[in-house]
């Protein structure tokens, strides 16, 4: 009996050195006794208003943040390891989706994808907190797979009282932070004068989006005190459930106070949905009457940005902005309708469109958007698997596959070390769209004409060939177009001169 | 004082009449369409606007040209004033009419687009001249737009 005791003792010690190693990754086997007795804490007590945390008073008011409803989705949680425990982690989602601008970066995320609700049990009863993770525009913009969380931890009770906050920094520096203020709020300036020993420069802008478009909703400032680790404090009421210790204040570091480290939140893996809406009209663009009309035609239900930006939506990862200038020119200094940047290594392609070209009949403009569209679906793709030198690792999955042909033809370089110029980039995408994607093209012009003019749909003089005339602009440097008869180009040109006396010149 | 004012008086009216005038004013050019020296290729037809259900015509040219990264230069012009950007009717002028025109080389023309490809239409009012198949003593006059500006890439 004493072996059989003395073996399962070893067995647990295994089983928890094995956690350790694999800190913060959920098992595969959850240990649903521990969920499940936070679920039943959470609806007995947390939700029905007999844990201490949700006596008190309501959080502060003026954050809109706090008086969204949310819903703990009990299914997808999980047991995650900490360093004073194993925990239960789950996924959060709210009523109405708000979305924090990351300062610097052109992402907004999801609030639902940054926040989450950590309970655990230590020496006072079940603790239940609401973690958000704000990752700041340098954790965004790196690669690395191990690479640590810089931003901010925000951790309120259920009901938006703060109880805690962290800073982290590249360099490693954790500062704590003092409970967010709602700019302009009268609380605010009290902070600015009473706590010299604080610095107020953090701030979260909200935004509410559809999926198309997104409007600044209000900010919060966050103040962290200077003193480094030291100091801090909770200014906004309690958390604990069991209604003892963790006073205002308690920072709880570590094992021995029984609450989370700081590390704990930062280790956290940060699996957010990112962005939701990941298609973001610049100011130039939706201040600009003519490209916001035109703009406004070309979204969802349009076959261009069903088809070319759904992947920013679907996969949430990259953002694409819209964003009009003066005088644009292509790679070789000449006039651009429009053009497609990206950066391998950034999770934002920006299309810019010549504002000085806004005066041709506006499905020609539309045109220019949706050509762009096109590149920036290519540009997601490569910039996913770290550009186009890495496209021969991808060359069988048939999402990479055409981009690997083209590029194989016409770079002819498929190496991580070539510096692929926007010459060779240009070349191969635009053979690829030419050859593959024109009908797309096409069909996403042909949908903009018909929500700008709803009398030409179906009309019977009026067929795809017409739009694929116009999709040819800009794609005629490619084998497809040079490979055309005489006779098929100057048809193509005809076609187009059909479309224009059909269609309204202006966006309606 | 009174000559001081009316001297600023009549600058500012001549500057304003000379506004008015450049945006106004577009030159009329003539180019006679010969497929012995330019082997063009013509669409001229009749459509019901999808809008108004109005008849209208369309002259649409395209003109093999190495200058242009399309290969042709195209040229049109239609009557439909549902959707704008109208020309005016096709027209048939006698010999004498045709031979008061000062007709511009294809190379003259070529140089012309290229100079001013944005604003040409702005310009220039443009005609195309050619013979009619039914009455060799008379010339249909196009009016037409150059369509296809020699900024292509997008």
């Amino acid at each position: 009996m004493k072996q059989t005791n003395l073996l399962w003792l070893c067995l647990a010690l295994l089983l928890f050195s094995c956690s350790k190693d694999a800190e913060n990754i959920a098992p595969a086997a959850q240990d649903n006794s521990l969920i499940s007795n936070a679920m039943e804490h959470f609806n007995t007590s947390v939700l029905t208003g007999t844990a201490v945390e949700a006596q008190t008073q309501s959080a502060n008011s003026n954050n809109y943040r706090h008086n969204i409803i949310k819903n703990a989705e009990w299914s997808n949680a999980k047991t995650v390891q900490l360093s004073i425990g194993e925990a239960v982690q789950v996924p959060l989602s709210f009523s109405k989706e708000l979305y924090a601008q990351v300062k610097n970066s052109p992402n907004k995320l999801a609030l639902s994808s940054l926040s989450y609700l950590l309970m655990y049990r230590n020496t006072r009863g079940w603790q239940t907190e609401v973690v958000h993770r704000l990752p700041d525009a340098a954790y965004l913009a790196n690669t690395a797979i191990n690479k640590s969380f810089t931003g901010m931890v925000l951790v309120e009770n259920w009901q938006g009282n703060f109880i805690r906050g962290y800073s982290y920094d590249g360099n490693g520096t954790v500062k704590k932070l003092l409970a967010p203020r709602v700019k302009g709020s009268s609380s605010e300036t009290q902070v600015m004068y009473e706590m010299p020993s604080y610095e107020c420069n953090k701030e979260i802008d909200w935004y509410t989006c559809s999926s198309w478009e997104c409007h600044y909703s209000y900010t919060e400032t966050i103040c962290s005190w200077t003193g480094g680790e030291s100091g801090g404090g909770d200014y906004s009421g309690g958390s604990n459930d069991d209604g003892g210790g963790h006073h205002d204040g308690d920072y709880g570091d570590g094992n021995d106070s029984g609450y989370p480290s700081s590390d704990d939140y930062s280790d956290a893996p940060l699996e957010p949905r990112k962005v939701e809406v990941a298609v973001i009209p610049h100011t130039t663009i939706t201040y600009n009457p003519i490209a916001s009309c035109i703009y406004g035609k070309l979204g969802p239900g349009n076959h261009a940005y069903d088809k070319f930006l759904v992947e920013f939506q679907e996969d949430s990862e990259y953002t694409v902005i819209f964003k009009l200038q003066d005088n644009l020119t292509d790679y070789r200094g000449y006039p651009a309708n429009g053009t497609t940047n990206y950066t391998i290594g950034s999770t934002s392609i920006t299309i810019l469109i010549n504002s000085s070209r806004l005066d041709r009949p506006s499905w020609e403009v539309a045109g220019t958007f949706v050509h762009e569209m096109a590149h920036a679906y290519l540009a997601q793709k490569l910039v996913s698997i770290g550009g186009p030198g890495n496209l021969k690792q991808y060359a069988e999955n048939t999402n990479f596959t055409d981009l690997f042909d083209y590029y194989s033809k016409y770079v002819k370089i498929i190496d991580n070390k070539h510096v692929y110029s926007p010459e060779e980039n240009s070349s191969a995408q635009h053979n690829l769209m030419a050859d593959k994607l024109i009908t797309d093209i096409a069909i996403g012009i042909r949908d903009y004409v018909e929500a700008n003019t709803p009398e030409i749909k179906n009309h019977s003089e009026i067929t795809l060939e017409q739009y694929k005339a116009v999709a040819w602009n800009g794609l005629r440097e490619t084998g497809a177009y040079t490979s055309l008869s005489t006779e098929e180009q100057t048809e193509i040109g005809i076609n187009t001169t059909i479309l224009q006396s059909f269609t309204v010149d202006r966006c309606i | 004082m009174n000559r001081l004012f009316l001297v600023l008086l009549c600058c500012l009216l001549s500057l304003t009449f000379e506004c008015v005038a450049q945006e106004k004013v577009r030159q009329n050019i003539y180019y006679k369409l010969d497929s012995t020296d330019v082997k063009y290729t013509k669409y001229v037809s009749t459509h019901t606007s999808p809008y108004s259900k109005n008849k209208f015509t369309l002259n649409s040219f395209g003109l093999p040209c190495d200058c242009h990264i399309a290969g042709y230069l195209s040229f049109s012009g239609h009557t439909n004033s549902d959707v704008g950007d109208t020309s005016e009717q096709a027209k048939t002028i006698s010999v004498n009419s045709y031979k008061k025109m000062k007709l511009i080389s294809f190379n003259e023309l070529v140089k012309l687009l290229r100079e001013h490809d944005l604003d040409f239409n702005k310009l220039y009012n443009l005609y195309f001249v050619e013979v009619c198949k039914q009455r060799k003593d008379k010339y249909v006059v196009y009016n037409v737009k150059f369509r296809n500006s020699f900024v292509d890439s997008q």
